[in-house]
């Protein structure tokens, strides 16, 4: 690595530190710190590449970097992409590299159930809606980015557009037969909503998936699900933000008061059964990821034992939550879902 | 049977890497990836336990389906590829008369059987529009998906047992 930057940065390196994130399974995170000279301040970079048993995601490396670059260029606020680099002769593969943004992904006392910090969590989320009401107002035409994902041509097509994409891609690389899919995606097409604007989604998105600095959003990350299509799509995948605060009976927030929010500040109304709607179809779309993954596992030996749990148990829930709005199978209980976002540094020691 | 048996070597190595390893581990992608074990090694337990069984009942209810969706794509306007998958779907044999069904043959007839009838779903959904008020229609629609249903049931024997209630995965 130290080698990497001497050639990249063309400055003498010391002191290069390596760690890796420990979340995310949709690609790798490397933070790097290095000293450009001995007593300077420690310089931070994060490399970001596909897993060395190949992507699991239905989005290409190169298409998140394109996005981070363009986005560099409007008020979104994330975290500056520096340089693309295609020789795989430094990792093995191509890789990306940004600016490293100070912060966490945790917001002090947000999970600390004492009612004291529900004006915590409730800021959080206000912060985040409204860093997600400018990706929704970004030119997306004038970036180019509908030179990169498809576009709808109409309001009454977003959903449409999205399922025809999933099948397409799903096509690719599909190994067995899931009935499941097929019948999800017919059932998603009888009902689809007619969406309020056509703009410019991140898709993954929320708490776990930004960062935040001294209770501020200072960077969006995560952005390899990005796509153009209905704004009820994001709150669909938006984690945390919009979920109950119920307080002696009385609710302080939910999905309605985010809603409600995001209508005040940018005068677009989102439905909430189009919210309901498109957290069906990223059930499909989480599937056909799963699917990928499983793909990855069955052909290589060395792939990252997280994948492993993505295309079983993930995978699985998946598949209930769309035979739940078929209306064949029960919902899964809510205390499965909570379990499933538990990492082990929460966990009591 | 040989003592101890896989389920029970499986269960031993569970136990030494939850109380033996896990306590030495301090780094947060250690204790994650050991974590991530701990619950395979469930569900390679359910997998020993449940998946010949689960394989074995959803080929039968696939051979219950697919005649059902044959009679209905031989009426007239229905569609002769579909019939001609369903036919050579069934005639074919996955394993010689008698012999052990191994799981990955057990396996394999089970996909074959699924192609076929992801085949005939996208027949069914792509002509449903114009037949979507006959019974008949709604009928084969509905076996199709109460067999999903099924399917999904055994598929969570193998899989909710071993992560449900078993902590973080990561």
């Amino acid at each position: 690595m130290a080698a990497y930057l001497r050639h990249r940065l063309r400055t003498p390196i010391s002191e290069v530190k390596i760690q890796q994130f420990p979340r995310g399974s949709s690609r790798e995170t490397w933070f790097i710190e290095f000293l450009e000279r001995p007593g300077g301040s420690p310089q931070r970079l994060v490399f970001r590449l596909d897993f060395s048993t190949g992507k699991v995601i239905m989005s290409e490396l190169q298409e998140e970097y394109f996005i981070y670059e363009r986005l560099g260029r409007t008020d979104v606020p994330v975290a500056a992409a520096l340089w693309w680099e295609d020789d795989e002769k430094w990792l093995g593969r191509p890789f990306y590299v940004r600016r490293h943004v100070e912060g966490d992904w945790q917001v002090a006392h947000y999970r600390d159930p004492d009612p004291q910090y529900d004006g915590v969590r409730i800021a959080t989320a206000k912060e985040h809606l409204n860093a997600l009401a400018r990706v929704h107002n970004v030119d997306w035409r004038a970036l180019g980015f509908d030179q990169r994902l498809p576009v709808p041509p109409s309001p009454d097509r977003c959903a449409h557009t999205y399922v025809s994409a999933l099948e397409n891609t799903l096509s690719g690389y599909r190994r067995e037969a899931m009935p499941i899919f097929i019948e999800a995606a017919a059932w998603l097409r009888e009902h689809a909503p007619v969406a309020s604007r056509i703009v410019l989604c991140k898709g993954t998105n929320g708490y776990g998936e930004e960062i935040f600095s001294g209770g501020h959003l200072v960077a969006m990350s995560d952005w390899e699900e990005v796509s153009i299509g209905d704004p009820a799509a994001d709150f669909a995948f938006m984690q945390d933000f919009g979920r109950d605060i119920v307080r002696d009976g009385q609710t302080l927030w939910g999905l309605d008061h985010a809603l409600a929010y995001y209508r005040e500040i940018t005068g677009t109304e989102v439905a909430r059964e189009a919210v309901v709607f498109y957290q069906t179809l990223q059930s499909l779309k989480a599937l056909l990821h799963t699917h990928s993954t499983a793909m990855t596992v069955h052909t290589r030996p060395d792939a990252p034992i997280r994948q492993a749990w993505t295309a079983t148990e993930v995978s699985h829930i998946y598949k209930r939550i769309l035979a739940t709005a078929l209306g064949i199978m029960p919902a899964p209980p809510t205390a499965w879902f909570a379990e499933l976002n538990q990492t082990v540094d929460e966990e009591a020691p | 049977m040989i003592y101890p048996s896989a389920i029970d070597c499986l269960k031993t190595i569970e136990s030494t890497l939850e109380n033996k390893i896990k306590p030495l581990l301090s780094g947060t992608f250690e204790r994650s990836t050991l974590a991530t074990v701990g619950h395979l090694l469930r569900h390679v337990v359910c997998r020993i336990e449940h998946e010949g069984d689960v394989l074995f009942d959803d080929i039968q209810a696939l051979k219950r389906l697919l005649p059902e969706i044959r009679r209905y794509a031989a009426q007239p306007g229905g569609s002769n590829a579909v019939i001609a998958e369903i036919d050579d779907v069934l005639a074919r044999h996955f394993r010689p008369p008698g012999a052990y069904p191994s799981l990955t043959s057990l396996a394999e007839e089970a996909g074959a059987l699924r192609e076929a009838l992801a085949s005939a779903q996208t027949w069914l959904i792509a002509t449903a529009g114009e037949r979507k008020n006959r019974a008949d229609c709604q009928h084969i629609r509905e076996q199709i998906r109460t067999y999903i249903a099924q399917q999904l049931t055994g598929e969570a024997l193998l899989v909710e047992p071993a992560f449900v209630g078993h902590g973080p995965r990561r």
